[in-house]
This record gives C-alpha cells, structure tokens and sequence, in this order.
C-alpha cells in the first residue's frame, strides 16, 4: 500500500473515531493516536527521506492534507463537545418548589368589587362601629320605637351600660345605615360615601341567612341629587359589577329612611328575566335597597332638606357572593375550609 | 297575605290576567310573591310593606287595583256609607244615657260603654244583635276564610273574621249575656289584674295593658284576644259585637309583652282606618241578620267618631326637582285623585293642596305625596341618570383607615396567609377554653344561642377554630389571617371598646414541595408579622418575653414598634390544643390595627445606593444562652458604627463540641464607607473592636 493510500484510509478512521468521541479526554486520545509522535503519520514523515524525490514531495503534501483535515475536524468535535449539556437533562414537567400563597376571603374580594366602581366616582370609603347606639341605628334613621317599621329589623342588644345614655342603649348594628348619620353629624354637604361593613340580625343559621353578614352602605348628597340620579349611578354600579348587559328595574318598596324607596333587581342572568329555577320563577333577582334620604334624616343630622337631596342605598355581600360564584349556602364563608377559600 | 282572587273581583272589575296584575300590583309597591292555584281559582301571596296598613285587606287591595287600573271600586256597603261618612263631622257624648233604657219599654236595657282611656281608644262602636241561632257558616264564607288561612268556627267568629279580612277591622263578639251589668269599659289593667284568654293561657296583665272590662273584671286584651268567660257559645242568642280604634303603640307593646300576635293585633299595630270602625261593624251587623237570623236592637258609638283630612301642600316645582324628571300638574291632580285624595291648588298653581283619606295615615309630607306619584306612574318613567356634582377636598375618611387596613391584607395574602372571616360572636366555653375573662367580655342581651352569646375579645377564638377544621379535614399545614373587630367591655370608652386586630395563625407545615419540607414556627412568625409591621410603618418591630394566660409557657412575646405596644406573639398553649385533637402546634399573634396604622412611616427619604465596595467578614463566637440575641446585636451595632453597615445572623448551633448552657453564634459583618474604599487595616480594627467588646461585656468566647 502506498503512503498516500494509507493515509487516506487513517483519514477515514480517524474521523469515524472523531465523531464517537463522547469527551474531550476520548477526543484527546483519538488526536495522540493518529497526530502523537507514536502516530502512523509521525512514522511517514520519518521515512520521507527514505524515498525518491518525486514520491516524497508527494507523500509530504499528503502527509500535510492528512493532518490538517483531522485537526479541522477535531476542533468541531471539540465545540461540539464542549455545546453539549454537562449533566443529564432536566425533566422540566417536575413540580416548581412550593411558594407560600395566600388568597382574600370571597366576601372581602366583593367587598372590594363593589367599593372599585365607587370610588372612581368620588366616592369616600369609611366605616363605623359594629357595637352602636340605639340613636345612630334607629332613631336619627328615621325608625321610632315601637314602631312596626322597627320589625324588620330585629336587633342584637349588648349587655352593657350605654356610655351615653342620651342616645340610647347600645347594640350591635343591624344595618351599616348608623354610618351615614355619623358621617352626616361630622361633614357638612356635598358628601359621597360608601361604607362597608359586618352588620348582624338574630336569624338563626340556615344556607340562606346569617346572624352575621356583610352589607355595603352609600350616600350622597348634594344640593341637586334627584331619583334619576339614583337611578342612573345604581344602574352604572350594576352593569360595573354584572357585565355591560345586566338589566336592571327599580321596584317601590318600603324603608323608614327613604322617600321615594326602591328595590332593585337585575334581571336573572340565567333565564333572561324569563323565569327559572335560579330566581325561583320570577325572572328577577333582588339585589339592594335604595332611595332619596328622608327629611327626617336630614333633619336629625342638622341639615335643611329644602337646601340639600340626596340618595342613600345598601345592599348584602354574601348576596352578590353568592349570585356571582354560583355559591348556594352562606354558611361556606363563614366556616373558613381552605378547600372553599382557595378557590378565589 | 292571601288574597283570593274571585273575592278581589266582587269589589273592582279585573281585566288582567293574573300573572299580568301581580306584576302591575309588584312594580307598584304591593309585591306578588307567588300565584297559588286553588279550585276557586288563583290566590296572591301578598307582601306588604308595614307602611301600608290599608292593604291588609280585600277592600284595601281592591282600592290599590282600582286606582292602578283606572277602575271604580265597588265596596259592600256602596259608595255612600263608605265616602260621605268621611266627611260627616259629629260628636257624640260618649256616656250612656240611662234615660234611652227606660224608653225601651219590654226590652232589656241597652248596653253601657265608656271609655276610660281615650288615648288607648279613640272609638268604641257596640252593637247588640239579638237572637241569632249559632250554626256553621256557609261554605262560600268558610272557604274564603280558609283561603286567607282562618279556621271556621261558627256564623258569629266567622263573621268577625269574615269582615276583618273583608275590611281590615278588627271585631270581637262578646256573648252579650255573659258581660256583667250589659257593661263595657276600656280602660288599663289593675296591677295583675287575672285573664285567661281564649287560647287558654291565663295571665296576670301589668297596669299598662289596655283592656276590655265588663262591670266586674277583663274579658279581653283590647285589640289582641279575646278571653275565656264571654266569648260567643252554642248556646250564645245576643251579641255585642266591637269594633273599635285602638292605638298602634300600645297594642303592639302589649302584643309583645304578652307574646301574642294575632291578625287583630297585626292590623291595629299598624293603624286601622278610624272611618273604617263604622262601615266594618254595619257590614258585620248586616251578615249576622243575613246568615245567623239576628236583629240588631242598639247601638252604641262612643268617642271620636270626626275625621278631619290631613292636608299637605305639595310645591309642584318640588316635584320634578326630587325626581330628575317632568311630572305634569293633570298627572298630578289624577294621581291623587285615583288614590282618593282631595285636590285643590293654590291661586298661582305653583302649589297643590292634597287632603289625604283617612286609610292613608302614611301619608304626611310632600316626600310622601311625591312617592305616590312616581310609584303609580311607574318607577321605569324616570330616567337614570349620571349626576354631575360639585367636586370637594375629601373630608369623610381623611385617613384612608380603609385602604391602609385593605393594604395590610393584601401584604398578608402576599405572604402566603389565606384570609378568615369567622364569628364575631363566641359562646363562654370559647372564652374560657383561650383563658378569656367572661366577666370582661360584652355580653348580648338576647342572644340567639348560647354558642354565641359573647362579643369576641381576641381572633383567638375563630382562628383556632379553623386550625382545627382544616386539619381535621387533612390539611396537612394552615396559615391565615383575619382583620376583625374585637370587643372589651371597657365601660364608658366607647372608641377603645371596640378595636380591628390583625390575627396570623401557624400550624403544621408552613410550606412542602418534593424537594424540601418547611415546617411552621415561631420564627417564620415572627418573621411574617415582622415584614407585616415594616411594611406598613418602616420599623422594625421588637419582641420581649412575656407571659400570656393562652400561651405554652416560655414561647410567648410582647410585641412593640418604636416603645409602643402593638400585640403579642406566642405558641398556643398545648392544655388549650390537645384538648381540640390538635397533634400539631399552634402559633398565633394578634396586632392592633390602629395602633400599626398609627405607627404609618413618613414618605420615605431616598438615598443613592453606596458604590464603594464593601468588605465582608464573618465572626464566630459562643456566648452563653441566657443572652439574648437582641442584647448582643444592639452592642455590636454600637461597637461597629458606622462602617459596619449590615450585621447579620448567620448561623445559631447548640449541642456537640459547644459546651453546655452555651451557644455557637456566627455572624456576617459588611463594612462599607459610602465615599471611599476601605484599607483593610481599617475593617480589621472594627472587627477586632467588636470581638473585644463582645468578650467584655458578655464574656463570649471568639472561636
């Protein structure tokens, strides 16, 4: 075999080896065996002398094509090599490390819900006490004593001598109302508010009452606010909350604090205001109270019902909860199973 | 309330269809809560507002249709003796006059009423009807009454039932000859004074209790029940039939006192029509004739038997400035008509005068007159609208209390706390079980239970309680949280009283992955509430031993910002745990909202980042444990101002090659200069200074 022959088919080895190398260290030890001074190569290029003049211009030429080519294709073994992953792949499907997540309670998330359309429109969020004074929850609203009106609202007392006894005995407040009367007694007109808040009426636990709930109370006042204006914020409020679509009808009803009062409905969102199992029939939902505040009230606050107007609503939290979340006892958000929570 | 169509039909012409009615009837006010089919053909459940004591009854509801619908109502007795005696203005002598009975002739003397407490009755009408034959009524009368839900009993009661739903007035048949002396007086009950009444509970009245008296002694609690000794009998042939105007306080007082209502005293807590008395007691007087085969020989009407209207003048610019939308004087003047009122306008027309019928007690001033309007005019006719509004600097929540407590939750859901809501009321084994002072605790009057009769003085309580469903429930760690009002019967200290706190509660594992498994403690507790409190007020917040009635002893922490106390941090005693099927410990630390909110930090002051490069050392030392860490932090602190800027924890050990009662302590000590870089020459001084100080003053050995 001649030396040109015979290299020509080290060069084929070679690059096959080259190729299997899995390391720098295999690649290194292909290079030494074919490059190294102990090489096939080495030992041609030792003989060239021996051979004629023709033959080793030839060979050396050869010889010099042999080693370049190896050494190109070590170099891209070599970067390859050096590309490839060190340790064996990740299975990237495996669970991340677990991070601490808290959620808020659905009935603080509607909460919040609600007082986000209101603010936008200037609205002030305070609140009050849950231990109040007969005075704030009845009288100055407009609900005497001994009066039927008082029967829908039937009250926890508080075992404890008033502090001030002029406004009565103290109790825990069956309406977030008592707001609107403190608030009147501290600020002086125009006044917009709205105020969240625990309220409770002793109605034992069933799925649909509680002896605690969550109402969300407003106010405003100004010296032009009119029905329509009720009408149209209310409205606004019920589309923000319910979707662009939600309708929406104002229905008289009676509340000791407002003249005109109103309930409203929103047309149930699953028949269309045509009727089903989820309005029981009716084809609407009542959603809230509402009105334009009693002179009375304005009276019992120091201000001039011909001089001031105003509109006052309220509305149940676990209510809205549980129209949106499809919940359908209310007990689950007072019993506080992660397994309910974490799915808000 | 039940209202049967086909007897609503007998007083006003219905061209509706039920379910087309009950939706007028709903969008007026008078709210249709369902339609029930029965054999005598539709029956509307009713829910009427306590304002409208002149819905409850047929004749009320039929007048409500009429003026809805446009229809003329047709009551009973016709038009005259229902609208003239309005207007008919007389007064009669209420005692009796002794010199009618001589004239009488053969007959028996005719009854005596007086009246002693006028205030409690306004109006007395007895009438005598003689010789009725005690039966069954007929079976169209039974069967409306039991459409209303009434129980027949005989022509007589049935009757008085019969008109009361009829009408609204309540009667009462006394059995005439069973009333001492032919003798009625209203007047209040002696102290004590003995009734049984017809449902068979005898009673001892007290002296506010307006009753109805024969000659010797009560045979009713006026306007509420009857009692046992002169009701109606099958032997009963003369009657004395009541109808009366009772006051609504003192009924419904009364009603609630002795735990009796009935539909008499649910119709006059709310107010009867002072003309209706009359009409009521003609109708029923007339039926007794009719069906029991009765004459009627005397009559007594004794009071106030005037009526004026109550005027109201309604500025009609008033109208339309309340509503947001043009109401029209014609619209007006029909309205008020339809609702028969009497309408008259002032010379320039700017105004209306509006005299009000006597049903209509609810109407007193021009806001009530405006409700009529726009609720029989339809609320869909006023138009919703946006207000536009005069703007003002915010002056009802200046604070922000809302927001900022909002931010507090929403930092404790950043940090992996779930957010409760659990009661605000606890039961007195809650309290004591948490080692609570029941006696400082507020307390309700009527609670509903006993489970919850307390106001709640710490989150303690509901907190605990959803550790334990949780984990009952397989939860294998629970972290939460709640912002509540707690209560402390602090007397006269209406603003300390009441207070938000902010609970955090830990047990079992604080966070597991397949990689690592965190469980909860103190320190991540403490931690927790320590970003809590820097994040709102930008302090660090301190804790000292304490030694709190709930905690297991020696785990437990005062927590103050800046001196001030802000709550307490502790491990959950185990007595209080165990005792619930809790194999996992509890910890839990309760804040004062207000006093974190007190605490809000200044808008912070920027400084730039110092580009000097720091050096780090590393200080191990043991010290021993009784120390605490805090002592020996602020001493470092001292020693290495200013140039070590971060000096931090970062190795605690105990256990083989400390010796005992010792504690190894490893420290990293950053030292930086902001205008310069610093020699090591300079550090090394530091450093070394800190080690000696620490040997000196707590006698550490540096390793």
């Amino acid at each position: 075999m001649t030396p040109t022959a015979e290299l020509e088919q080290l060069l084929s080895e070679a690059v096959a080896l080259i190729n299997q190398a899995a390391s720098p260290d295999a690649l290194e030890h292909v290079r030494v065996t074919f490059l190294g001074r102990k090489s096939r190569l080495t030992e041609i290029m030792r003989s060239l002398p021996t051979l004629s003049s023709e033959e080793r211009a030839q060979t050396g030429k050869h010889a010099n094509q042999f080693k370049a080519a190896i050494e190109t294709c070590l170099a891209q073994r070599r970067d390859a090599l050096a590309a490839a992953p060190v340790a064996a792949p990740l299975d990237v499907t495996l669970p991340g490390s677990a991070v601490a997540h808290g959620r808020l309670h659905p009935i603080t998330q509607t909460i919040e819900a609600i007082l986000a359309v209101f603010t936008p429109m200037g609205f002030e969020i305070v609140e009050g006490p849950e231990m109040e004074f007969e005075y704030y929850n009845f009288d100055a609203l407009n609900i005497p004593k001994d009066h039927p009106s008082r029967e829908s609202f039937d009250t926890f007392f508080v075992d404890l001598p008033s502090p001030d006894p002029a406004k009565g005995r103290l109790l825990l407040r069956s309406h977030t109302s008592p707001v609107q009367i403190r608030m009147m007694e501290r600020c002086r007109p125009p006044l917009r508010i709205v105020v969240p808040g625990k309220v409770y009426r002793p109605d034992p636990l069933d799925p649909s009452h509680s002896f605690m709930f969550h109402q969300v109370e407003g106010l405003m006042v100004d010296s032009r606010i009119t029905f329509a204006h009720l009408k149209g914020v209310l409205d606004a409020f019920l589309k923000a909350l319910f979707g662009p679509a939600t309708k929406t009808r104002f229905r008289p009803h009676f509340f000791p604090f407002t003249e005109p009062s109103a309930e409203v409905d929103i047309a149930c969102a699953s028949c269309d205001g045509t009727g089903c199992s989820t309005c029981g029939r009716k084809g609407w939902i009542e959603i809230m109270g509402c009105g334009m505040v009693h002179p009375h009230v304005f009276k019992a606050v120091g201000y001039d019902p011909a001089k001031v107007q105003g509109f006052a609503f309220g509305m149940g939290v676990e209510r809205i909860a549980m129209l949106k979340h499809g919940i359908k006892d209310i007990r689950l958000f007072f019993e506080n199973d992660l397994r309910f929570l974490e799915q808000f | 309330m039940k209202i049967p169509l086909e007897w609503l039909k007998e007083y006003v012409p219905i061209r509706l269809k039920p379910e087309a009615l009950a939706h007028r009837l709903t969008m007026a006010g008078l709210e249709v809560t369902g339609i029930e089919q029965v054999d005598g053909g539709p029956i509307f459940d009713v829910e009427i507002t306590p304002n409208r004591a002149d819905w409850l009854s047929i004749i009320g509801v039929a007048r409500e249709v009429a003026a809805l619908t446009g229809q003329r109502l047709k009551p009973p007795l016709g038009h005259k003796t229902q609208d003239t005696r309005h207007e008919k203005s007389k007064t009669r002598p209420t005692p009796p006059r002794p010199a009618d009975d001589k004239s009488r002739g053969e007959h028996a003397p005719r009854p005596i009423i007086r009246i002693e407490d006028h205030h409690g009755c306004s109006r007395y009408i007895g009438r005598v009807i003689e010789g009725v034959a005690i039966g069954p009524s007929p079976a169209w009368m039974q069967r409306r009454l039991l459409a209303c839900g009434a129980r027949p009993i005989n022509t007589i009661v049935d009757i008085t039932n019969y008109v009361l739903f009829e009408y609204g007035q309540p009667l009462h048949a006394f059995d005439l000859q069973r009333l001492a002396q032919r003798t009625i007086i209203v007047r209040r009950a002696q102290v004590a004074e003995p009734i049984t009444t017809l449902d068979g509970v005898a009673r001892k009245l007290a002296a506010d209790v307006l009753v109805i008296a024969d000659a010797r002694h009560p045979v009713a609690v006026a306007g509420i029940m009857g009692g046992v000794g002169s009701e109606v009998t099958a032997q009963t042939t003369d009657i004395l039939l009541e109808s009366a105007c009772f006051d609504p306080w003192m009924i419904r007082r009364t009603a609630r006192s002795l735990g009796l209502v009935s539909e008499s005293s649910y119709r006059f807590e709310r107010g009867v029509d002072p003309m209706g008395v009359e009409a009521a007691s003609i109708r029923a007087a007339r039926l007794m004739q009719e069906l029991a085969g009765g004459t009627e020989t005397a009559v007594q009407d004794v009071g106030t038997t005037t009526f004026k209207r109550t005027t109201i003048a309604l500025d009609v610019a008033r109208v339309t400035q309340l509503l947001g939308a043009p109401i029209s004087v014609p619209t007006l003047r029909t309205t008020f008509a339809r609702l028969s009122c009497h309408v008259a306008s002032d010379a320039s027309g700017a105004s209306l005068r509006v005299a009000v019928p006597s049903f209509r007690r609810d109407l007193t001033q021009d806001v009530d007159l405006i409700e009529e309007v726009v609720r029989v005019t339809g609320y869909e006719h006023v138009p919703a609208l946006l207000p536009t509004t005069t703007l003002r600097q915010p002056q009802a929540a200046p604070d922000h209390a809302h927001e900022q407590t909002h931010a507090l939750r929403e930092r404790c859901a950043g940090l992996g706390l779930t957010e409760a809501v659990t009661w605000s009321l606890i039961s007195e084994s809650d309290l004591a079980r948490c080692r609570c002072d029941a006696t400082r605790a507020a307390r309700l009057a009527n609670p509903l239970s006993q489970d919850h009769a307390y106001l709640r003085p710490t989150l303690l309580v509901g907190l605990l309680d959803v550790v334990r469903r949780n984990l009952t429930q397989g939860a294998l760690g629970v972290r939460l949280f709640e912002i509540g009002h707690v209560t402390q019967s602090v007397l006269g200290q209406e603003d300390r009283a009441e207070c938000a706190h902010l609970g955090v509660i830990l047990s079992g594992l604080w966070a597991r992955d397949w990689q690592t498994k965190t469980p909860a403690d103190f320190f991540r507790l403490k931690g927790l509430i320590t970003s809590i409190a820097q994040h709102t007020t930008g302090a660090i917040l301190q804790m000292s031993p304490a030694s709190l009635a709930w905690a297991e002893p020696g785990q437990s922490a005062d927590i103050a910002i800046d001196g001030r106390p802000v709550g307490v941090a502790a491990q959950v005693a185990r007595h209080i745990t165990r005792p619930l099927d809790l194999e996992e410990d509890v910890w839990f630390a309760e804040l004062s909202v207000p006093a974190l909110l007190a605490l809000t930090r200044a808008t912070p002051h920027a400084h730039a980042p110092a580009t000097f490069p720091p050096v780090k050392r590393d200080l191990s030392l043991i010290i021993d444990h009784t120390i605490p860490f805090a002592a020996l932090h602020q001493v470092m602190r001292e020693t290495g101002r200013p140039l070590a800027t971060i000096i931090e924890l970062i190795d605690r050990y105990a256990g083989k090659q400390i010796p005992a009662g010792k504690t190894s302590l490893t420290f990293s000590i950053e030292y930086r200069d902001p205008a310069r870089t610093l020699t090591a020459a300079e550090v090394d001084a530091v450093h070394q200074r800190i080690g000696q100080t620490l040997m000196t003053r707590f006698g550490v050995t540096l390793r």
